[in-house]
């Protein structure tokens, strides 16, 4: 049902119908980042306290390690889409994109797709230990 | 502008509207690092450039924006554990001491990171 038909004659009280699914998945992408940016904070700002600057060994090191990998996969997936939704969401509060909200999705998924993949190459240069264009 | 504002924000509503617009203030600017953030890591893909950005990185004033970061994150989180709790129904009627409770623990947090912190920016430790 349109916002302006549920809305008719009362004041506004809700936001923008933002789908159910993108609820469910915004909320379990939050737990997801919740856990792994703590473990991703942990590593690069606690546990190399005074360490100086990150290095490409250094990164190297950490994510030869399949579960430290893992990690930052998931945490690049999950906040991108995460971050994105959340823009979706501030675009329609704002009223921009609500005439055509499956453009608006369409644009902020491709950013999101383009985003992972251009986050993925860098994450296979780490684990193979060699820059992937040189 | 008074009339707008109380428009926007009535009075009832005042204490949980402005933990949703700081919410969405501080999504939106880690979002934004979020962007700035994957192009400077992945020019791990381009040989010798990785090791150069970093140190250029690695000075007192971008270690200080780190932090003011730091706090949007944990401002983001802890408000945004808040904000699951309501979804399966605890604590909408705790609101606020929820709210400074999780802030309390933000705080402590916040501390402990600045002080890890520290020997990038000042050289030295907090304690």
């Amino acid at each position: 049902m349109a916002v302006a038909e549920r809305t008719a004659g009362k004041q506004r009280t809700t936001t923008t119908e933002t789908g159910a699914w993108a609820w469910a998945l915004q909320r379990f992408t939050a737990a997801v980042i919740g856990v792994f940016i703590s473990i991703h904070i942990w590593a690069l700002h606690m546990a190399r306290s005074g360490a100086g600057p990150v290095t490409f060994e250094s990164v190297r090191e950490r994510v030869s390690s399949p579960l430290y990998a893992t990690v930052d996969l998931l945490l690049l997936a999950s906040l991108l889409y995460h971050a994105l939704n959340g823009v979706r969401t501030v675009l329609l509060d704002f009223g921009i994109g609500v005439k055509s909200p499956r453009l608006l999705a369409g644009v902020l998924s491709a950013i999101g797709v383009l985003g992972f993949a251009y986050g993925v190459l860098a994450l296979i240069s780490f684990i193979l230990g060699v820059p992937l264009f040189r | 502008m008074k009339a707008i504002y109380s428009s926007a924000v009535p009075d009832k509503y005042k204490f949980g509207m402005w933990a949703f617009v700081l919410h969405r203030v501080s999504g939106l600017v880690i979002a934004a690092y979020g962007v700035a953030h994957i192009i400077v890591i992945s020019t791990s893909m381009f040989g010798g450039t990785f090791d150069t950005v970093m140190e250029n990185l690695h000075k007192p004033w971008v270690v200080s924006l780190e932090l003011l970061l730091i706090l949007a994150v944990l401002y983001h989180g802890l408000n945004g554990i808040r904000l699951l709790l309501f979804d399966i129904g605890i604590g909408i009627r705790q609101q606020k001491p929820l709210f400074w409770g999780l802030m309390s623990m933000g705080v402590i947090i916040a501390i402990f990171v600045a002080n890890a912190m520290m020997p990038s920016i000042t050289g030295g430790s907090l304690f």
